[in-house]
């Protein structure tokens, strides 16, 4: 019999005032797995787009910014086809994603060259680490330099909680979630030390003026995100077997309608079928939102232990696949800590410990500077420095893009589920061309891109511009092409297509439209 | 002003991109040069075809077997998914968060899903069907596995749109046992039930409109079986699952032929029930689906100051279209009626802000608007919906209403503009006609607006806010409403407007087409021409009965036959 009470209010409606600073539980987390994407959107409502050459929209981005450039001899391809001539030695690790991947041989961090800070060189060197994501020009406001952000990692963070209220759905817990350390080497644990690199070395903006507090590392992040969870592991297995009940009913059933289905509808019965296999994996990943093992104790983090790097890189990739499976966030930055620092395990990795046996990783910073045969006015550091050093530590950085590249391939894309690595885009970059020049011309940019994103043209590399490696300015007359528009091409390829600008909209607007699919 | 003006300048640019200019390619729109009125859109024209009838799968002229187009299996429709929730639960529906449905993919002027469902509206549905599952267990209010059993032997038939195989029932009732992962921790019917429900909210029974049809002579056409033919017609017209005495017309063999499939379209279009029919399809033909948006922006402080009383009214507006259709359709569905009548409905704050008289009072509450004698006031096309729906920035309402007026009324599509074009600058101290015309004069641009001008200034008695003035207020000049059809019929005003289109060919012929895409939810292509052309000829023969369109289609071939998609 049916009981007399009066009908209960809709939980929906209760929970609309939450927002991502409120807490969250685990049920919370069941119910906020991606539905409410940009991109979950985008295809839901035009899914006429995933048959056109505009794709969908990815529904992950994840930025590592690694400071301080490469060796832009190794880094930059000499075809435009990978696919056919393979990639440089710098991005060699990632073969397997060969078709996956698109190089960018030409962008100009523009807004670090229009430094309005006294004393700021019009190419701003360091000052592009906080130009590059944001768009717009480091202010000096007090002793401090600083920038006009928000980053596009916040822009998309919030376009996509927007999202989510207007569709009435749970935005996800984290709006963008950013780990990595962005203070210079003697100031990690004193922010306000004179002389820092602090003010302008953040990629990540929070607001104008206000950097985003980063995770210091894989052990603080995880807990932001799963400290605060109120269902036991107990409770969350049993909701995971209600689930897992409806969906293997489910499965079931699509397979006995299918066998009365005339042949020409079974295909897409197929394709809802194969839905529900994406949806199981992904709800089995949910379960794993029990803490991992990522393996760095709070105390390594807390020392910045150079010696652990390959540990803390590789459970940072942990924690950011982590968060992307369980629809924690749908936005991730990983800003790597300055070179010197990984160079420590690099040096201490057998497989290069030999060849940079001259290479003292602390002093690399200065060694860069004399890096070019001819080089600028930026160069004076490392003048003293013995050609053959020099030519090492341009080894040295070459190896240390690779070295980072070997990492985002074994512990992040070859890890990542299957759902997760086809509908998502990853951007390794730095805001700065080559340590040396200190230009932020022609910096590096590779993109990853996910088989069901379609949004860029995958497989080969785009080059522009007349860029010299050991030249710190371009041509004027053969110009490379703006960071800005790169930002608004991963807004599109987030699905937010209406976004003109990011930052500045005097530096450009609209996207990359060349390497549009 | 400015703040509609920057608010709007997006949606003119995309409405201005949606076919405004000969390109410099020298394209033309479809119908620049078809002054004789004809149909372009995907038409042959060709009247001289006819459509396959009786009960086999026939061959016609011009055609190789049936000359009905393919149609693939498709989701249901949102609007579908909630009528169906609704009749299959009642009252408990109202807990139902139904705005978490994932909306229709359609890319036509109807919703519609044509492709297969993707990993990401799969999650959607899975995510709607636990929601609304655990709301209609608290709103039912079952406490035991019997009371369970009654509700799922209740709801199957009517959510998998077809008489409950008992092998269904027990593979359902089988998610009411405790999971091995419960032993020692509590479940109650509660939650035997919600599982019970999230698996038949995202069951491919309930989703998708499954036909699968029998053979016939043709191995690529399907008839429909009487029971497929009653869940069409159900949800075609009432978007909802067969009643069980449209059930039990299938069983008896009277959704076989196409004069029993008629006969029973004709009872439902007389049950109150069709209003799903009239509001569903109107809102989409005349473009005000998307009213809801435009009231958004009417909200702003510098439209309630220009436009006094507006945003207090928009939703009146609406629900004065929706009495309005709903009426006509009831009361002998004339195309004549919707285009001209003379008397609509408004509620008394909409009646003082058209400034119009009021009449008795309807079974809604709205009050009935006397129109004749009004200047400028007649028919759908009048209402401050569809006029506000097409108008955003002053200027520019002549491209919106003469470019929706073109493309969803007469069916005249407009090639893209050139990539290149260049917005001209809004001249400045005219009047929006004067202005408008200037702006559109070029050679680039005369391509398209030639066709779309003329129709656009037929509203020009009409401001964004969908009052009537013969004088441009700010300008202190005579508004000019002349303007012409493609079929060389000069007229002026909405009322003229509105008495032409009902007696013009293109229009008539058009109308058969929407009503097509809309009941049969595909787009024709040109085998289906001759059923159009069926339902157009009994659209003069019935006295401009829309209705009868209606019998026309889900009576024909197209309808009953279904052709399988071919690689």
């Amino acid at each position: 019999m049916r009981k007399g009470q009066g009908k209960v209010r809709s939980t929906v409606a209760r929970r609309s005032g939450e927002g991502p600073s409120g807490r969250w539980g685990r049920r919370d987390f069941l119910r906020a797995s991606g539905v409410c994407s940009g991109a979950a959107l985008l295809s839901g409502l035009l899914p006429t787009l995933r048959a056109s050459a505009a794709g969908p929209g990815a529904q992950n981005l994840f930025i590592i910014g690694a400071a301080q450039g490469t060796d832009m001899t190794t880094w930059r391809p000499e075809s435009p086809d990978l696919v056919t001539d393979g990639l440089p030695y710098q991005h060699e690790p990632l073969q397997d994603y060969l078709q996956n991947i698109l190089i960018l041989d030409g962008i100009d961090n523009i807004s670090a060259f229009t430094a309005d800070s006294e004393g700021m060189p019009p190419n701003g060197g360091h000052e592009g680490t906080g130009a590059l994501l944001t768009g717009t020009t480091v202010r000096r406001v007090g002793d401090r330099e600083v920038y006009n952000g928000p980053s596009v990692d916040e822009v998309l963070g919030r376009r996509i909680e927007q999202r989510c209220v207007e569709l009435g759905e749970t935005p996800p817990p984290i709006r963008a979630l950013r780990i990595g350390r962005a203070k210079g080497i003697a100031d990690e644990n004193a922010p306000d030390v004179p002389g820092s690199l602090a003010s302008y070395s953040s990629f990540f903006w929070q607001d104008p003026l206000v950097s985003a507090p980063l995770l210091w590392g894989p052990w603080f992040a995880y807990e932001a995100m799963f400290a605060n969870l109120g269902v036991s592991e107990d409770e969350l297995r049993r909701l995971r077997a209600k689930q897992r009940s409806v969906l293997d009913a489910l499965t079931g059933e699509l397979g006995r309608v299918r066998g009365e289905l005339v042949v020409e509808d079974r295909e897409r019965l197929d394709a809802h079928l194969d839905g529900i296999r994406d949806l199981e994996q992904k709800l089995d990943n949910i379960l794993e939102c029990v803490p991992p093992d990522i393996g760095v104790s709070p105390e390594h983090i807390g020392q910045w232990s150079s010696t652990h790097m390959d540990e803390v890189v590789m459970a940072t990739f942990q924690v950011v696949n982590t968060a992307f499976a369980c629809g924690v966030t749908h936005v991730a930055g990983y800003q790597l800590r300055r070179q010197e620092g990984v160079a420590d395990e690099l040096l201490a990795d057998p497989d290069y410990a030999e060849r940079y046996a001259g290479i003292d990783s602390m002093d690399l910073h200065g060694q860069a500077h004399s890096m070019p045969a001819g080089c600028g006015s930026n160069c004076g550091a490392g003048d003293d420095v013995p050609e053959e050093q020099r030519a090492l530590a341009r080894q040295c950085f070459a190896d240390l893009w690779r070295w980072t590249a070997s990492r985002i391939k074994t512990g992040f894309l070859d890890a990542v589920p299957d759902y997760v690595r086809d509908n998502m885009i990853v951007v390794h970059l730095s805001e700065m061309s080559e340590g040396g020049t200190h230009s932020n011309y022609n910096v590096p940019v590779t993109v990853f891109q996910g088989d069901d994103v379609g949004y860029f043209e995958t497989g080969r590399a785009f080059k522009w511009g007349g860029f010299d490696v050991f030249e710190n300015f371009r041509p004027s007359d053969d110009p490379g092409q703006p960071s800005t528009k790169l930002l608004v091409s991963l807004c599109h390829a987030m699905g937010f297509d209406d976004i003109e600008h990011v930052g500045d909209p005097s530096f450009s607007t609209g996207p990359l439209s060349e390497v549009m699919a | 002003m400015s703040a509609l003006r920057s608010l709007c300048v997006l949606s003119v640019l995309s409405a201005l991109a949606a076919g405004c200019y000969q390109g410099v390619d020298g394209s033309e729109p479809a119908a620049a040069g078809t002054e004789s009125g004809d149909v372009t859109a995907g038409s042959s024209g060709g009247a001289d075809t006819e459509p396959g009838g009786g009960d086999d799968a026939g061959s016609i002229d011009g055609c190789e077997g049936t000359c009905a187009g393919e149609a693939p299996m498709q989701l249901m429709r949102r609007s579908q998914v909630i009528g169906v929730i609704r009749q299959a639960f009642g009252a408990a529906a109202d807990e139902v968060p139904f705005n978490l449905v994932p909306a229709d993919a359609s890319s036509g002027l109807f919703p519609a899903n044509y492709l297969p469902a993707d990993a990401t509206r799969v999650e959607a549905y899975h995510s709607f069907a636990e929601r609304a599952a655990a709301e209609l267990v608290r709103a039912i209010g079952c406490d035991d596995e019997l009371c369970v059993e009654d509700e799922v032997r209740r709801v199957l038939p009517i959510l998998f749109k077809r008489e409950a195989i008992e092998e269904d029932v027990q593979i359902y009732l089988g998610q009411m046992a405790r999971p091995q992962e419960y032993d020692g921790a509590s479940w109650t019917a509660d939650d035997g039930f919600g599982q019970v429900l999230t698996l038949a909210l995202q069951s491919p029974q309930f989703l998708y409109r499954i036909e699968v049809g029998e053979e016939t002579d043709d191995p690529a056409v399907r008839r429909l079986s009487g029971h497929e033919m009653a869940a069409r017609l159900a949800l075609a017209l009432w978007n909802q699952s067969p009643s069980a005495e449209l059930r039990a017309l299938a069983a008896e063999g009277a959704l076989d032929t196409e004069e029993g499939v008629a006969d029973v379209v004709r009872d439902m279009l007389a049950d109150p029930r069709a209003d799903a029919l009239a509001i569903g399809f109107f809102e989409s033909y005349l473009g005000i689906d998307h009213f809801g948006e435009h009231a958004r922006y009417l909200d702003g402080a510098a439209v309630a100051e220009d436009y006094p009383g507006l945003p207090e009214v928009a939703a009146d507006m609406q629900a004065e279209t929706e009495a309005f259709v709903t009426h006509v359709m009831r009361s002998g569905s004339s195309m004549r009626e919707l285009f001209a009548a003379d008397y609509s409905f408004a509620s008394e704050a909409l009646a003082t802000y058209y400034g119009l008289p009021t009449g008795p009072v309807n079974e809604e509450g709205l009050y009935r608007l006397e129109l004749s004698g009004t200047p400028g006031r007649a028919g759908v096309l009048s209402h401050g919906a569809v006029v506000g729906a097409h108008t955003t920035i002053e200027p520019y309402r002549a491209a919106h209403r003469g470019t929706f007026l073109a493309k969803n009324v007469l069916c005249i599509e407009l090639p893209p503009p050139p990539a290149d074009i260049v917005i001209p600058d809004i001249p400045v101290g005219l009047p929006p006609r004067e202005a408008f015309e200037q702006m559109t004069d070029s050679q680039t641009c005369a391509g398209c607006h030639n066709i779309i001008n003329p129709l656009g200034f037929l509203f020009e008695n009409f401001d964004a806010g969908g009052r009537y003035a013969e004088i441009y207020p700010e300008f202190d000049t005579a508004v000019d409403a002349s303007g012409r059809l493609p079929s060389g019929d000069d007229v002026e005003g909405v009322a003229e407007l509105g008495a032409a289109l009902a007696e013009n060919e293109q229009a008539q012929r058009c109308m058969a087409r929407r009503l097509f895409e809309f009941t049969l939810e595909r787009t024709p292509n040109d085998r289906d021409d001759a059923y159009i052309d069926d339902a157009y000829e009994r659209l003069l023969a019935s006295d401009l009965n829309l209705g009868e369109v209606v019998v026309s289609l889900l009576s024909s071939d197209a309808s009953r036959l279904r052709v399988l998609p071919q690689e």
